[in-house]
């Protein structure tokens, strides 16, 4: 593979999946914490 | 009146029941058909960046309008915008609708190839014969109304019962299925000619307008924004629920699929065939390249009748999610109007079963539906930010989206994206279209009855704009006449 495809393969599919991801986790911490509040 | 409305049982329903919304048949059959013709890594650029430039504030949009009208979409832009504006509301339900009556059909195709793939090893070695008798025979007709039946009778069971359960047993199936065809692809002789291709740039490529109205259409097109989907699911929010970061999740999630989808089929044709025969494949149109060349493809690989099922099913699962997201979204208007689920999907099912048939029978007519309706939905992402620009912005942004439970707020660029960029890329994209349509069809291009032309357009739409502005009192008196007051279930 040619070096600007991996670094494009790196940049977006790495940006896409770690953004969706991280969104992911986000959105669980949140949960967890509205959870406890919600608990108190 | 009161009744009880259904809410999603938790936040994980509603964001599973957002990416099946989400990810269609778009993200398999034509992302990685539409990146291959368009340079690769180069188009992988505007496609990313309209994502955050229509797609998610349009989510934010539909999210905010359905969490606080609790309206679809015709109530919902009554409710914000006032009761002369129903007409618009009515116009994005009616055009999603017209695209279910031939998703539908789309998703029988998926069915029967599924099938053919475990009953009929030999589809592959004839696959463009085996196409044409399909389509050309009363089939399709059978699959439209399984699919259909199949689809009704989810969202007959109801928000939780039928949308979530369907929704938690798709999507991870739907992800599973693609990466087993991501790693079969990229173990093929040659396949990583094909990542190569999917992701080297050229940047040169970046200066051509092309590559940026094709990235902004395929995001506009393959996330589901501005069709009012999300807005019928945002009815059924919680009232403490998150709208940012879900639509972040929705529309990052869709590029996900998009992305895994093209890992898997272009390393596949790029495996098989030489350079110029590759793009040929990616040429052929979305059921050229899914039912004629794929299935070709897979013949010619170790157990390729298994992986051929496997792809139909992927592509069912991702059909029929997107489905009976647009089949809720039609009951939620009849709804509104005081019918009960049962009689307003019973209603639906068949009004989509009938106006489906001309699709199932001609793919002439299939092709021009999917020209007028698909163009149709810019439209309806344009009536959402003028929903939007008409409440103010700011406004909406304050009191609809960073409300309580709203987990990421949305900050001051949600206002200049609605109130500046989705109206000046909607009239990009319409006299873009409009511009190619004359091209392909220099001297026919304003007969209203060819499948591809700016008349068949402007007839379809204005017809159809007419009678909602005709009968705009009425849609809207139905429609609020209930006063309905409903209480979380």
């Amino acid at each position: 593979m040619e070096l600007g495809a991996i670094i494009m393969l790196i940049v977006i599919a790495g940006g896409v999946w770690g953004g969706f991801i991280y969104s992911l986790l986000v959105a669980i911490r949140k949960e967890r914490i509205k959870k406890q509040m919600d608990k108190s | 009146m009161e009744e009880k409305r259904e809410v999603f049982s938790s936040r994980w329903g509603l964001i599973l029941a957002a990416l099946g919304m989400a990810v269609g048949s778009g993200n398999i059959w034509r992302f990685p058909r539409i990146a291959a013709q368009n340079g690769g890594g180069a188009f992988l650029i505007p496609w990313l960046l309209f994502l955050f430039l229509w797609s998610i504030p349009l989510l934010i949009v539909e999210f905010g309008m359905g969490k606080s009208t609790r309206y679809g979409t015709v109530g919902a832009f009554a409710k914000l915008m006032g009761r002369k504006y129903s007409w618009m509301g009515a116009w994005v339900g009616f055009c999603t609708m017209a695209i279910m009556f031939y998703y539908s059909v789309v998703a029988g195709w998926c069915l029967k190839y599924f099938l053919a793939g475990i009953v009929d090893g030999e589809v592959g070695a004839h696959s463009a014969a085996y196409w044409d008798s399909f389509t050309s025979s009363y089939q399709p007709l059978i699959f439209h109304f399984i699919a259909m039946a199949l689809g009704s009778y989810i969202i007959y069971r109801g928000v939780v019962r039928g949308i979530e359960v369907a929704n938690r047993f798709l999507i991870p199936s739907l992800f599973f299925l693609l990466i087993i065809g991501v790693i079969r692809s990229l173990t093929l002789p040659g396949a990583w000619e094909g990542v190569n291709f999917l992701f080297r740039p050229d940047w040169k490529l970046l200066l051509n307008y092309r590559i940026w109205l094709e990235g902004l259409s395929q995001s506009a097109w393959s996330t589901g924004a501005g069709w009012g989907l999300i807005l019928t699911y945002a009815v059924y929010m919680k009232k403490r629920e998150d709208i940012v970061l879900n639509s972040f999740i929705a529309g990052l999630g869709n590029n996900c699929a998009s992305l895994i989808a093209g890992l898997a089929i272009i390393p596949v044709a790029f495996s098989f065939l030489a350079r110029e025969e590759a793009l040929e494949a990616m040429a052929s149109g979305n059921t050229g390249l899914a039912f004629i060349w794929l299935p070709k493809l897979f013949a010619q690989m170790p157990g390729g009748s298994l992986f051929m099922s496997f792809f139909f099913l992927a592509l069912l699962f991702a059909a029929l999610s997107s489905l009976i997201s647009m089949i809720e979204m039609a009951t939620r208007i009849f709804m509104d109007c005081g019918l009960h689920r049962h009689r307003a999907i019973i209603m639906v099912g068949s009004i989509g079963f009938l106006l489906g048939l001309p699709s199932a029978l001609s793919l002439k007519f299939f092709n021009n539906q999917d020209w007028v309706w698909g163009l149709g939905l810019m439209i309806s992402g344009m009536f959402f930010a003028m929903a939007a620009i008409k409440y103010g912005v700011f406004r909406f942004r304050t009191k609809l989206v960073n409300t309580e439970g709203n987990d990421l707020p949305a900050g001051r660029w949600f206002d200049y994206v609605v109130k500046y960029f989705i109206p000046l890329e909607f009239t990009v994209l319409i006299i873009w279209w409009f511009t190619q349509a004359i091209s392909w069809n220099p001297t026919t291009w304003w007969k209203p009855f060819e499948v591809n032309s700016v008349g068949t357009c402007l007839l379809q739409w204005g017809l159809i704009l007419a009678i909602f502005i005709v009968f705009n009192r009425w849609i809207a008196s139905a429609t609020l006449k209930s006063g309905k007051k409903e209480t979380e279930e």
